[in-house]
């Protein structure tokens, strides 16, 4: 085995402008996965904390049957004893912050012009821990200091109201019995999640606020954020026994089960992430063949005397086999290399800016992240790419017959 | 030895069916030093290639120490080749990425012999073919008649009972032939080792205790020189 290894090893380096060309390639290959698949990696990454800490928290909790029924008839589903639950949950381990929302669909105008909204009521000092990844484009966020002013409304709303920061503006909506409410507050900042959607209706009030509009102590739900969202799987059985323990009479759902949008996204990028993985192996693939092919041509009197010195078939397919594994393990080494090289350059230049995606408000700087996962992945990809390559030229190789490969000029 | 029963041998050109060997029949005996001559084309290289199991016969029997070569599986030739027979070829065949110890060693690899072992016999093998000092070189730091030497102690390195050489000297200069030759019979004299080579140069000949000449794929005569 061992001298398989060094003869095999010995090979490969033997035409040393022919193995460099392929290294080359399959370096090109590696390094191209672990970049793309980085910044695929990390517009995943960025998409789902930017929906998770601008709009959903990590698991939001609702009174029994809302998910079901809650649309149709939102005031029959609402939380009354929700500060038992924010009391029990806001100091479990992996919590960041517990807070309430209570939402409902209104008209919002300026006197001029009257748009229809969703108003969200959310506890003003709180705020800022959950709306981390919320760009306050003009004004300010909405904290217990200024939360008797007013309220935070959408970039695109706010454009299409054609409003500015300090104006009043009044929203009109229905209470729970079914009658008309109206509230008037003043715009103090213009927030940008970067979900146009979502920019172009949200208007953020103090929960109080909403409360007195509807005519409720009650909420719509208890959002839950966590310090990591990786803490996901490890709360969830510390909430489902809460739960029981308290006899709460409610259901949640995580950020997963309610980021559509996100999950869309996904698809659509593991997708093209696949298409190009294909294309590159199917590159490296006939790359490698056409060497492995060529070093074959060439040394098929020599394939001939191992023969004939009484190394058998199987023993010239080992010895190709070991060649284009050990070209693989070699060529994706560096390609590694090179691909964190590049991911960790294109990171201190300061990312790649990247116009807004569909359905997005604003473009992001995109970094390449380089997680374990994708540089094994990227790494056994080229492995086995290799390795298939050389197993046709190999069996072609042991095939050959002794005397005519001898007789091989 | 080595006994040939009529054996035939056609090779397919084109469409056409080419005669190679037309029922060749003869015996080598143990410990012998034989050339086998004649002309080039005439079939000798295929008589070698059958007798180290390189090739099967159209027709007839190749009987190499009481076996049937054709009986035997691919494999089974590739053990008999490594543990009985030594090649020396015309234009020494040595594996060009190996050193010259590692090109002695390489058939003892594929004997599984262990690595002390294998040194032992490969510099005993070095020594006898003059070669201690080039050990580490790598057969294009060579010249010809020290490749060949190489080649040869490849061949005996693992004591094989049956060494063939194909034209060991036609790429030689006739000095370096010479003492190539003197080589082999002096191996063949020490070991016992039968040695069969094919030449068509008489001074070649000169040096086998027997000649077995062929023409056309037929036999011409069988001779004792000595």
């Amino acid at each position: 085995m061992k001298s398989l290894f060094l003869l095999a090893l010995r090979n490969i380096f033997r035409n040393r402008r022919r193995t460099l060309l392929t290294f080359f390639s399959m370096i090109a290959g590696v390094a191209a996965i672990i970049v793309f698949g980085g910044f695929v990696e990390y517009t995943f990454w960025g998409l789902r904390e930017s929906t998770i800490k601008t709009q959903l928290g990590h698991i939001q909790i609702y009174a029994k049957g809302y998910t079901e029924k809650g649309v149709a008839q939102p005031n029959n589903y609402l939380l009354q004893h929700s500060d038992e639950i924010v009391r029990e949950l806001h100091d479990k381990k992996g919590v960041q912050a517990v807070t309430r929302r209570l939402s409902t669909s209104g008209l919002i105008s300026t006197g001029e012009k009257t748009i229809s909204c969703k108003v969200i009521g959310v506890e003003p000092e709180k705020e800022t821990e959950l709306s981390s990844f919320e760009t306050i484009i003009d004004g300010m966020q909405l904290d217990s200091s200024n939360a008797s002013k007013g309220g935070v409304i959408g970039a695109e709303l706010m454009k299409a109201l054609g409003a500015k920061v300090g104006d009043t503006v009044t929203i009109l909506t229905t209470t729970g019995d079914g009658m008309l409410n109206a509230v008037e507050f003043q715009i103090i900042g213009v927030g940008q999640t970067g979900s146009q959607d979502y920019d172009s209706v949200f208007v953020k009030l103090p929960l109080k606020r909403v409360q007195e509009l509807l005519g409720t102590t009650a909420v719509e739900k208890v959002v839950v954020l966590l310090s990591e969202t990786d803490n996901l799987n490890q709360f969830v059985p510390i909430l489902n026994s809460e739960i029981s323990k308290n006899s709460w009479n409610v259901e949640f759902k995580t950020w997963s089960e309610l980021a559509f949008f996100y999950h869309k996204v996904v698809q659509v990028y593991k997708g093209i992430f696949r298409v190009v993985n294909i294309i590159i192996g199917i590159v490296i693939l006939l790359g490698v063949t056409n060497t492995m092919s060529m070093a074959i041509f060439e040394r098929v009197r020599e394939i001939g005397t191992l023969r004939a010195l009484g190394t058998t078939q199987s023993g010239i397919l080992k010895l190709f086999l070991m060649e284009g594994l050990l070209m693989g393990i070699i060529g994706a080494s560096l390609g590694v290399i090179v691909g964190i090289a590049i991911a960790t350059t294109i990171n201190l230049s300061g990312g790649i800016p990247i116009p807004p995606p569909p359905g997005m408000s604003r473009g992001y700087l995109a970094f390449i992240v380089t997680p374990l996962p994708l540089l094994a992945f990227s790494f056994g990809f080229m492995v086995l790419v290799t390795l298939l390559s050389s197993i046709y030229p190999a069996y072609r190789a042991s095939r050959f017959k002794i005397v005519d490969a001898l007789g091989h000029v | 030895m080595i006994i040939f029963n009529k054996v035939t041998k056609d090779y397919l050109l084109g469409k056409t069916i080419v005669p190679a060997l037309k029922g060749v029949s003869f015996e080598i005996l143990g410990g012998e030093f034989v050339s086998i001559c004649g002309p080039s084309g005439s079939g000798k290289s295929t008589i070698l290639n059958m007798m180290g199991a390189l090739d099967n016969p159209t027709g007839g029997d190749v009987i190499l120490l009481g076996t049937n070569l054709a009986r035997l599986s691919d494999s089974e030739q590739a053990t008999l080749r490594n543990q009985k027979i030594g090649f020396i070829f015309q234009s020494f065949n040595l594996i060009p990425v190996l050193n010259v110890f590692e090109n002695i060693e390489y058939p003892l690899i594929l004997q599984g012999i262990s690595a002390p072992a294998r040194k032992l016999k490969v510099m005993e093998l070095t020594e006898q073919v003059g070669l201690t000092r080039f050990y580490t070189h790598r057969p294009d730091e060579l010249s010809g008649g020290q490749r060949q030497r190489v080649a040869i102690a490849r061949a005996l390195v693992t004591q094989p009972q049956l060494v063939l050489a194909d034209e060991p000297t036609a790429n030689l200069d006739s000095k370096t032939g010479t003492d190539i030759l003197d080589l082999m019979k002096e191996m063949n004299t020490r070991f016992k080792t039968t040695f069969v080579f094919s030449t068509h140069d008489p001074q070649v000949m000169g040096y086998a205790n027997r000649v077995i000449r062929i023409h056309d794929g037929q036999l011409v005569d069988a001779e004792d020189v000595v």
